[in-house]
């Protein structure tokens, strides 16, 4: 089995299956900066989320041999990267798991606090991007989760939910949250 | 608080999507994993599959395709052109089918000639009995089928004949096919003569088969089984007169491509028309034909 630059992941993690290491050098380059911000948003600790990112790609490469094209690739690669998040919050405690345990669809009053106007109007992109990030950071684990999933992974909400493993309404709810609070935060400098 | 929410109702992928947040997202997240972190995976893959980096990899496959044609092309225009070869030789090489050599003439009596002493009816006994006539019987043209001669003039000295079913073969047909199993079946039961052309002072001194035939030159070293199925050819399609002024050569050759059926009623025509000696011959040489044909009762 041949592939080249058009190839699907699925195409190339199947040749890569079958013993092609370049093809795991193409697949890797595709998914490395989104596995990697994902995992470093949902941890918040640069060490930890290159630990978390070498784990789920070395659990990819044990376990190339076994690997069918039952799920779009991504939605494959995510599901372990959020199973290793998962242990890795158990491990140490971490409130994010209850947060992923219940129906976090608070309501929207308990939205971030509204920023100050900033005194430019004319405030440039970059600092656009850092209010993006930080309202980002603020949102509760997995809406945070839905949300880099869709950005990061280019996800849909079916894909969303078969990753984190929850129903679609979950997911769907999840990312109307998040998306809303953003929106919300962000609405004062449109 | 009311909400709007544009993703109510569902939808394609689209519509949960902003893409105000995502161009802000994507200028503000650049944050790529570490150098070290990308060569100790890519290595840690490399090693699991044990193979080298893409480069070699590659090369391979851009190449895996085009030489498998390339050698398929070539195997197969090889193979064609061997059997052509193979094909045209018995054709184009093989030598007169008259003309054989000078030794044939006086071919003495074979366990063949013998065999068809035992079948043949006395009358012609005398005949085959007497060595054949030198005169030499041109064959059909489209008839004649020397595959083995290439075999023969090409082989070594001290090679050993080839079998008789691929020597020289006069009369191509299913019946004379049947004919030569069922003698060579007959040679097979009898004790094995020497060859008929070999001289008797020779045959007596006769060191073993290799080195006899060592000595003998290839053209002379023709198989005794392919003189003697000239001979008997020869035997069967002289002109001899026959009893009732019909000729023996005649009627084989205006029999030969006919079914059984019509041998026999040519025999039963014939004893009908009082040529009861040529209808005994033709009946006899019907069964050498045709062993395994039911005969009706007035022929038995």
């Amino acid at each position: 089995m041949s592939w080249d630059a058009d190839s699907s992941d699925e195409e190339l993690m199947l040749c890569y299956r079958d013993g092609d290491a370049g093809a795991f050098d193409a697949l890797y380059r595709r998914h490395r900066g989104g596995l990697y911000r994902y995992l470093l948003r949902q941890c918040r600790d640069a060490g930890v989320a290159e630990e978390l990112f070498q784990d789920v790609w070395m659990n990819l490469i044990r376990a190339r041999s076994g690997y069918a094209v039952t799920a779009k690739f991504t939605t494959y690669l995510y599901r372990v990267a959020h199973n290793r998040l998962i242990d890795h919050y158990r491990k140490h405690a971490h409130a994010a798991v209850a947060s992923f345990d219940d129906e976090d669809c608070e309501e929207l009053e308990s939205l971030p606090e509204q920023r100050e106007r900033p005194p430019d109007a004319a405030l440039d992109a970059k600092r656009q991007a850092e209010r993006l990030l930080a309202l980002v950071a603020e949102l509760p684990d997995a809406q945070r989760e839905a949300f880099l999933l869709q950005q990061e992974g280019g996800m849909s909400v079916e894909e969303i939910a078969q990753a984190t493993g929850v129903t679609r309404e979950t997911a769907k709810s999840r990312l109307r949250y998040a998306m809303a609070k953003l929106r919300q935060g962000m609405g004062e400098w449109r | 608080m009311a909400l709007k929410d544009p993703m109510r109702g569902g939808g394609p992928p689209q519509e949960h999507r902003d893409p105000r947040l995502t161009r802000l997202y994507r200028a503000a997240s650049g944050e790529e994993p570490p150098a070290r972190l990308d060569a100790a995976i890519l290595a840690a893959a490399r090693r699991e599959v044990g193979s080298r980096p893409r480069a070699v990899g590659s090369f391979l496959r851009a190449w895996r395709m085009p030489v498998a044609i390339a050698a398929v092309i070539v195997l197969s225009v090889s193979l064609v052109t061997l059997m052509m070869e193979e094909g045209r030789d018995p054709i184009s090489e093989a030598p007169p089918p008259v003309a054989p050599p000078a030794a044939e003439a006086p071919v003495p009596p074979s366990a063949d000639a013998v065999k068809e002493l035992r079948d043949a009816p006395s009358k012609e006994r005398a005949a085959v009995a007497q060595p054949p006539v030198a005169k030499p019987e041109p064959a059909p043209a489209p008839r004649v089928s020397v595959p083995g001669s290439r075999g023969l003039e090409s082989k070594e000295p001290g090679a050993p004949a080839p079998a008789p079913a691929k020597t020289a073969a006069p009369f191509p047909s299913a019946a004379q096919e049947q004919r030569q199993a069922d003698d060579a079946a007959g040679r097979r039961a009898l004790p094995q003569p020497e060859p008929a052309s070999a001289p008797r002072a020779d045959r007596e001194s006769a060191p073993p088969a290799p080195a006899r035939a060592l000595r003998a030159p290839p053209p002379a070293a023709a198989p005794a089984e392919a003189a003697r199925a000239r001979s008997e050819a020869g035997a069967l399609r002289s002109d001899r007169p026959l009893a009732g002024g019909l000729q023996k050569s005649a009627l084989l050759s205006e029999l030969e491509r006919e079914p059984p059926e019509k041998w026999l009623e040519r025999i039963e025509e014939l004893r009908r028309q009082g040529e009861a000696a040529v209808a005994g011959e033709v009946l006899a040489e019907f069964k050498r034909r045709f062993p395994n044909h039911p005969l009706p009762a007035g022929l038995r």
